[in-house]
C-alpha cells in the first residue's frame, strides 16, 4: 500500500509546488501538506485535533453505523472511511458529541505522544498557511523513499484532512462555509488511495489519541470507529434503498440547528470542485442512481421540541385543496358553501291533514256502526277481571292494529302520537295517520304500511265487564279539550 | 278556525360551523349517548334527577304554550298530544300516546330505554310540561311498565300518595283506575246528597 503511494505522493508533490504560488485556502494547504511527504507533522497539527475529536466521541462512533448522511452512505467505496465523520456531522443523538465537534480543538486535550505531541492547540488559518509554506520550502528531492515510507506508516496525518473533507467531517459539516472553500483540485481519490489512508488515520487516531478521562474504556474502544473499516461486508450489505434507521430525536438548541446546513448542500458545494475526491464521491453516488433520492434531513425535530415542522392536516372530504394543505394544526373548518350555514331539517312535503277531516271521518265511521252521537257506552278496564289480576298484560294490546267493535260500542279515544321523530316525513306521515287509523277496517294500516308504525291505532277496549258502578262515573263523559280531560283526571281522587 | 299543527321542520338546527345544536331557537343542546345519560342519572340523587326532567319539561311546556297561544285551554286532546308528543320526540325521549280510561288520563311513552332513572326523568318532564303549558299542578305516576311502554297516570298531586300506595300493594293498575272512579262516584254521591 505505502509503496504504491510513494509514486503518487511524488506526483502530488509536484502539483503542490505548482500550486504553491496561488493563494491557498486551508484545504489547499492540507492538500499540499498531504503532498509533502516530509511534513506530516505539520498537517497533523492541522487536522489531528478535529480528527481526534471525531474519533474520540463515543456517540459519534456509535452513530457511524447508523449514519443518516446521504452523501456518505451513498458513496460506494470511498464512503467507507468517511462514514464516521459524516455520521458525526449528522448524528443528533449525541449532544455531547455535537458539542465537542463544535468546540475548538483545544477542548480536546492531546497527550504528549510522539505523534500527537506535535499537535498543538488549533492554529489559526494564518499559522496553517505558514506551516504549509514551510513544507513547500522543503525540496522534494531531499526525501528518500524510506522517509516517505516512514511518513506513510507512522504519520497518517495528511489523510485525516482528506478524510475529513471527503466525508464531510464533523467540523466541516458543521461549518459549511469552510467546506465550501475546499476545492480539492489536486488530489483525486484514486491517486490518494483515500480509502487506505483513511484507514490508517483511524488506526492512528485510535492508537495515539489518549482517551479522555471522562470517557470509560468501553466507550473509548467503541469510539475508534474501526467497525466501519474492519467489517466492510457489513457496509457492503448496506443498501441505500433501505431507509436509514431513525435516530432518536434529541432536543438541541435552536441556534445549533439553525446553523447546521443540510448535508446535501455541503455535498453539493464540495462537488463543485472538479477532480476532487468529493467530486469523485458525488460522481460515484450519482452513478448508483441514488443522487436523486430524497435526502434524509440531518436534523430530525423531536416531537416534543418547540417549533416543529407542522404536519399538514388530513384533507377533509369536503375541504378544498387550498385549505387541505394548510400548514397548521388547526382543525379544518368547512366552508359555508360546502356545508351551508346551518343544516336544517327538510321542510314538510306533504299536505297536512286537517283535524276536521279526521273528525268527520270518525263521525262517519261511527254512524256506519249504528252508533248515534247520543249513545254512550260505559267502559271499564279489563283489569278488574279475575284473570287480569295476575297478569300484567294490557287487554288493550290485543286490539292494537285492529278494531273489534261490537254493536252498541263506541271507540272512546283513539289518539295516537302523531310524530315519532324529527324526520319530517315521518312526522308528516304520522299527521296523516289518524284519518286512516280511524277507519278501523281492513284498510287499517299495518306495519308494512308507509304510515306505520305511528299509524297503528290503539283504541280503547270495548269489551267491558259488567262493573256498572265504576263505569257509571264516566258515563256520558266526553272531554272537549285536553285541559278538560286533565281536570277530570285530576279530580278523580280529591 | 285552523288549529296550529306541530311542525317539526327546522326545529332542530345543527350549526356545523360553530358546532352548536339548537332546538327551536332555545339554548344550546348537547347530543349525549343514552347510556351515558343513564349513568349520570344513576350517580345523581332523586331530587337532581327530578330537577333535570322538570327543566326539560318546563321548556317543552313553554314552547307548546307559545305555539298554541291563548287557545291552549281549548285545544283538543289530539292537538295537544300532537304538540306534546312532538316535543318529546325531539328530545329523543320516546313517543307519546294518550289513553283515556273513563276520566283518567294516561300518558304512554314508548321507545325509551328501560331504566328507573329515565322513568323518573320522564315523569318529571310530563309534570313540568303540563304545569307550564296548562298551569295545572299534576302528578305523573308510573302505572305500569310493559316492555318498552310506560304508562303514567296524570292525577292530582294530592292523590299521589294514595295511588302509589295501591300500586305498592300490588294492585294492578286497572284496578287502581277503577278505584279512582269509585272514589269519584262516591264523592259525587256524597256531594249530591248534601245538596
Amino acid at each position: 500500500m505505502n509503496l504504491q503511494s510513494i509514486d503518487r505522493l511524488q506526483s502530488l508533490l509536484a502539483r503542490v509546488q505548482a500550486n504553491s504560488k496561488r493563494p491557498r485556502t486551508r484545504s489547499q494547504g492540507l492538500s499540499a501538506a498531504l503532498a509533502a511527504p516530509g511534513t506530516p507533522e505539520v498537517s497533523s497539527r492541522e487536522s489531528a485535533p478535529s480528527t481526534l475529536t471525531v474519533a474520540k466521541a463515543p456517540a459519534v462512533s456509535k452513530a457511524a453505523t447508523v449514519t443518516k448522511a446521504p452523501v456518505v452512505t451513498k458513496a460506494p467505496s470511498l464512503a467507507t472511511p468517511a462514514i464516521p465523520s459524516a455520521a458525526a456531522s449528522s448524528s443528533k443523538d449525541a449532544p455531547a458529541a455535537s458539542a465537542s465537534l463544535r468546540e475548538p480543538p483545544k477542548s480536546a486535550p492531546l497527550p504528549p505522544t510522539p505523534l500527537v505531541a506535535l499537535v498543538t492547540p488549533p492554529t489559526p488559518p494564518v499559522a496553517k498557511t505558514s506551516a504549509v509554506s514551510q513544507v513547500e520550502s522543503l525540496p522534494p528531492e531531499s526525501l528518500s523513499g524510506d522517509e516517505l515510507l516512514d511518513v506513510d506508516l507512522s504519520v497518517s496525518e495528511p489523510p485525516p484532512a482528506v478524510v475529513a473533507k471527503k466525508a464531510g467531517s464533523a467540523e466541516e459539516a458543521r461549518a459549511p462555509d469552510r467546506v465550501s472553500e475546499v476545492p480539492i483540485e489536486d488530489v483525486s481519490a484514486e491517486e490518494l488511495g483515500a480509502e487506505e489512508i483513511s484507514i490508517e488515520i483511524a488506526s492512528e487516531v485510535m492508537l495515539e489519541a489518549p482517551e479522555p478521562a471522562s470517557l470509560p474504556a468501553q466507550a473509548a474502544s467503541t469510539s475508534v470507529v474501526p467497525k466501519t473499516f474492519t467489517a466492510p461486508p457489513m457496509l457492503d450489505e448496506l443498501t441505500f434503498s433501505e431507509p436509514p434507521p431513525a435516530l432518536p430525536a434529541i432536543r438541541e438548541p435552536k441556534k445549533e440547528a439553525s446553523v447546521e446546513p443540510p448535508p446535501a448542500s455541503s455535498a453539493q458545494r464540495i462537488s463543485d470542485a472538479p477532480g476532487s475526491i468529493d467530486a469523485a464521491i458525488l460522481a460515484a453516488t450519482e452513478a448508483q442512481g441514488t443522487a436523486s433520492e430524497p435526502e434524509v434531513p440531518a436534523v430530525t425535530p423531536p416531537p416534543e421540541s418547540g417549533p416543529q415542522i407542522a404536519v399538514p392536516p388530513m384533507p377533509a372530504p369536503h375541504v378544498p385543496s387550498s385549505t387541505a394543505g394548510a400548514n397548521t394544526y388547526r382543525a379544518v373548518e368547512p366552508t359555508m358553501e360546502q356545508l351551508g350555514d346551518v343544516v336544517e331539517l327538510e321542510p314538510p312535503s306533504l299536505v297536512p291533514l286537517e283535524l276536521a277531516e279526521r273528525r268527520a271521518a270518525e263521525a262517519r265511521k261511527a254512524g256506519e256502526a249504528g252508533i248515534s252521537g247520543s249513545e254512550e257506552l260505559e267502559f271499564v278496564p279489563q283489569a278488574s277481571e279475575p284473570s287480569r289480576r295476575s297478569s300484567t298484560r294490557d287487554p288493550m294490546q290485543t286490539l292494537v292494529g285492529g278494531f273489534t267493535e261490537e254493536a252498541g260500542s263506541e271507540p272512546k279515544t283513539a289518539v295516537e302520537k302523531p310524530i315519532s321523530g324529527i324526520s319530517t316525513e315521518v312526522g308528516r306521515a304520522a299527521k296523516a295517520a289518524p284519518s286512516q287509523e280511524l277507519d278501523f277496517g281492513d284498510e287499517a294500516p299495518t306495519a308494512s304500511s308507509p304510515l306505520a308504525p305511528q299509524a297503528v291505532a290503539r283504541p280503547v277496549s270495548t269489551r267491558q265487564p259488567p262493573i256498572v258502578d265504576v263505569v257509571s262515573a264516566a258515563r256520558g263523559y266526553r272531554p272537549q279539550s285536553f285541559a278538560e280531560l286533565l281536570d277530570a283526571s285530576i279530580g278523580l281522587l280529591k | 278556525m285552523t288549529e296550529p299543527a306541530f311542525d317539526p321542520a327546522q326545529a332542530l338546527k345543527i350549526d356545523l360551523s360553530r358546532g352548536l345544536l339548537t332546538l327551536q331557537g332555545s339554548s344550546g343542546r348537547v347530543l349525549v349517548p343514552t347510556d351515558g345519560l343513564v349513568e349520570l342519572l344513576t350517580a345523581a340523587n332523586g331530587d337532581a334527577v327530578a330537577a333535570f326532567g322538570a327543566g326539560m319539561g318546563s321548556e317543552i311546556g313553554r314552547r307548546i304554550s307559545d305555539r298554541l297561544g291563548s287557545g291552549i285551554q281549548q285545544a283538543s286532546v289530539e292537538l295537544f298530544l300532537e304538540h306534546l308528543g312532538g316535543e318529546l320526540a325531539l328530545t329523543g325521549l320516546g313517543s307519546l300516546s294518550v289513553e283515556r280510561w273513563g276520566k283518567a288520563l294516561v300518558l304512554c311513552v314508548e321507545g325509551l330505554k328501560v331504566d328507573a332513572r329515565l322513568e323518573r326523568v320522564i315523569a318529571s318532564l310530563l309534570e313540568a310540561a303540563l304545569q307550564r303549558s296548562l298551569s295545572r299542578d299534576v302528578a305523573a305516576i308510573l302505572l305500569s311498565r310493559e316492555g318498552a311502554v310506560l304508562r303514567f297516570l296524570v292525577a292530582g298531586r294530592h292523590a299521589r300518595p294514595q295511588i302509589e300506595k295501591w300500586l305498592a300493594a300490588g294492585i294492578p293498575y286497572g284496578d287502581v283506575l277503577t278505584k279512582l272512579h269509585q272514589a269519584s262516584v262516591a264523592e259525587s254521591g256524597t256531594t249530591r246528597g248534601e245538596s
